[in-house]
């Protein structure tokens, strides 16, 4: 007969911690083989999995199939080339990616889907690129640094969030400052895409609050006594 | 093609919920267990099961969709019967599959039947469960035992009154109850995976806990039920939540001990005493006069029936009924969203003394009765005493046992001997 020193309560001779609060159960006298039947199998059962993800996104498939097939025929029947067209498939194209493989995923959606939408949008811009514009290269100077940034500082994020324990005020911070600093990017890169120098105009104020702003989160966060002040003097 | 000369039956008012609000991985479900005192012989078991399915409908009952309403009918054989598993009560059956809504598990000594609130409540659950029992010892040990205390007579042709919606039968329609509360405080922590659940059962004497409730001047029931308010609003302190949430429990009533009905489907209503943190700290025995004093005030015939009214009321709405049931599917879930599980902290359910007959008593060593896990994954409590030993289950999807622990140290504290049993294999 097994008690446990921080509950108080009797325990199941096969128990090695207490299921009430994990303490350690240290009982020389019980012989493992001697203790009692667990009072459950060890077995699980495993939630069915049901198909209806799978039926709905075939479902999805097939529906956006119809327009990919029938955009195709109708501008080759009317113009005799193939012209207007792409965009819907490639339009459509990318909305299956952003729809369906988030359906089948059943482990860190967010992140996975993220990536496969990531590589999708690159893939997308790309052929747009291609297709409009071909002789003026904004896919490799604008689109492919603008979504890498975004896609970096969402993994980041999102890994912090995940497995550390960061404070959500320090998170906060860490996302307007990223908020800043892809501002900025964006302008450095529109500014060498039209031919200006790389100089901050427009970016500059918010640069500069957003990273006032991210660091008053950063403060707050490490500091209990503040925190305490402002939720007293800003309590609803 | 199917069979259109099976019998069928409505759900009863309070089942028709359950279909509606589950989901992929959840639904609302119990278990009664009885554990005797040898190891179960499975090969007698599936003789008894059959012979009693041949008498009790509900054992042969299939969930069905129809148009507008789900309804049951009639398969004509009972489940199989499975082995335990460490996660008891997992969800039941599809949207569209024709599941049966419960199950049959053994383990060891222990025969354990899982259901699906659409089925019936947790007394005629047990009803059933007696009457499957009393066939398998009679089987078993050659014991003829007398059709009293909720066994069923395997000789008598079923009564319409079992299948009945007690319901509809006892409602008067003078008055409603609004379902307007304020939302309760609910205990928020790690969520085990969907599949999974966390019981922990404490097993203790009947007849101390009696003691122990008499001392307060209060039943069983209502000193759990307090015990659990006390444990809830001290985690509630702890968390230092902003704005502090009343902690409420929902308590069901077996309307079979007020009304004659021998109904063996669905026939409880909800009543939620609890207290209201706000207006300060509460000691234990403030809680046990509150919750008994609400239990004396709520737990009558008047008050029960305009609850059952309203309830009723809002089935047998011309243009409820007559709206496609996807359409209420999705009504119901809201409804439910609003004022199912969110209205309260937990649910505690006590089927109290479970009788048997003097022939079966000595084959038998305890009934337990569990929760399945609840949608928010809350913690909730089922208790059902035999003998001297009273079980009372906490089930959780919830990793953090903070409550169970406040709850079971509190009645180590009032003297209680109480011996942990659980699910969880804590090893190393």
């Amino acid at each position: 007969m097994s008690y446990c020193v921080n509950c108080g309560v009797e325990l199941n001779s096969n128990e090695r911690r207490c299921p009430l609060c994990s303490t350690p159960v240290i009982n020389p006298n019980i012989d493992d083989k001697k203790s009692e039947l667990p009072p459950y199998p060890s077995e699980s059962e495993l939630l069915v999995e049901r198909k209806i993800k799978r039926t709905t996104a075939f479902l999805i498939s097939i529906i956006l199939l119809v327009p990919m097939i029938i955009c195709p025929l109708c501008d080759h029947l009317v113009t005799g080339n193939i012209s207007w067209s792409l965009y819907a498939i490639l339009g459509i194209g990318l909305g299956w990616v952003l729809i369906v493989p988030p359906m089948m995923m059943h482990h860190d959606t967010a992140l996975k889907s993220a990536w496969v939408d990531f590589f999708a949008l690159l893939i997308f811009f790309y052929l747009i690129n291609k297709i409009t514009t071909p002789q003026i290269n904004w896919f490799e100077r604008l689109s492919l640094p603008i979504t890498c940034f975004i896609i970096f500082a969402f993994t980041f994020v999102a890994i912090l969030i995940k497995y550390t324990n960061v404070k959500p005020l320090t998170i906060i911070a860490l996302i307007i400052f990223l908020v800043g600093v892809f501002v900025t990017e964006a302008e450095i890169l529109i500014n060498l895409f039209i031919g200006r120098e790389a100089l901050l105009y427009w970016s500059l104020p918010s640069i500069i609050a957003c990273t006032a702003l991210s660091f008053i989160f950063l403060i707050i966060s490490r500091l209990a006594n503040l925190k305490a002040a402002i939720k007293k003097r800003m309590h609803i | 093609m199917a069979d259109t000369k099976r019998a069928w039956y409505r759900l009863d008012n309070a089942a028709k919920i359950y279909p509606a609000v589950r989901t992929m991985k959840w639904s609302g479900n119990f278990r009664v267990s009885v554990t005797l005192k040898e190891r179960v012989d499975i090969e007698v078991l599936k003789k008894a099961l059959t012979d009693t399915a041949e008498r009790l409908v509900s054992l042969r009952l299939e969930l069905h969709r129809g148009f507008f309403w789900y309804y049951f009918e009639d398969s004509g054989n009972p489940v199989e019967v499975t082995n335990d598993v460490r996660n008891p009560c997992a969800r039941f059956g599809g949207r569209h599959n024709n599941e049966k809504p419960y199950r049959i598990r053994v383990y060891e000594n222990r025969i354990a039947l899982e259901v699906f609130h659409v089925l019936t409540d947790g007394t005629g659950a047990m009803n059933i469960l007696k009457s499957l029992t009393a066939r398998y010892i009679s089987l078993k040990y050659g014991v003829n035992i007398p059709a009293t205390d909720g066994i069923v007579s395997l000789d008598e042709k079923p009564s319409d009154e079992e299948m009945e919606d007690a319901f509809k039968r006892y409602a008067r329609f003078k008055t409603v109850k609004s379902r307007k509360e304020l939302r309760g405080y609910h205990f928020r922590g790690t969520k085990l995976k969907p599949h999974d659940i966390s019981i922990v059962t404490g097993v203790m004497s009947a007849e101390r806990v009696h003691a122990v409730s008499r001392s307060y001047g209060v039943t069983v029931t209502e000193f759990i039920t307090a015990l659990m308010i006390y444990s809830f609003m001290q985690c509630q302190n702890e968390s230092r939540v902003r704005i502090e949430k009343p902690v409420k429990i929902s308590v069901p009533i077996n309307l079979r001990k007020i009304y004659p009905s021998k109904t063996l489907r669905n026939f409880a209503l909800y009543i939620n005493p609890g207290i209201e943190p706000r207006y300060g700290e509460f000691t234990l025995s403030e809680i046990v006069e509150d919750v008994h004093h609400f239990m004396k005030m709520n737990n009558k015939e008047k008050y029960l029936n305009a609850i059952l009214c309203k309830n009723l009321s809002d089935e047998m709405d011309l243009f409820k009924r007559i709206t496609p049931l996807f359409i209420k599917n999705i009504v119901m879930r809201a409804a439910f969203n609003m004022y199912g599980e969110n209205l309260v902290s937990s649910t505690f359910s006590n089927l109290g003394m479970v009788k048997v007959p003097a022939e079966m008593e000595r084959y038998i060593d305890r009934f337990d009765f569990v929760f399945g896990r609840f949608k928010r994954g809350m913690p909730s409590v089922a208790a059902a005493s035999f003998g001297d030993k009273l079980c009372i289950s906490w089930s959780s999807g919830i990793v953090e046992k903070d409550v169970e622990r406040k709850f079971f140290t509190s009645l180590v504290k009032t003297g209680i001997h109480v011996k942990i049993e659980s699910n969880l294999f804590l090893n190393g």
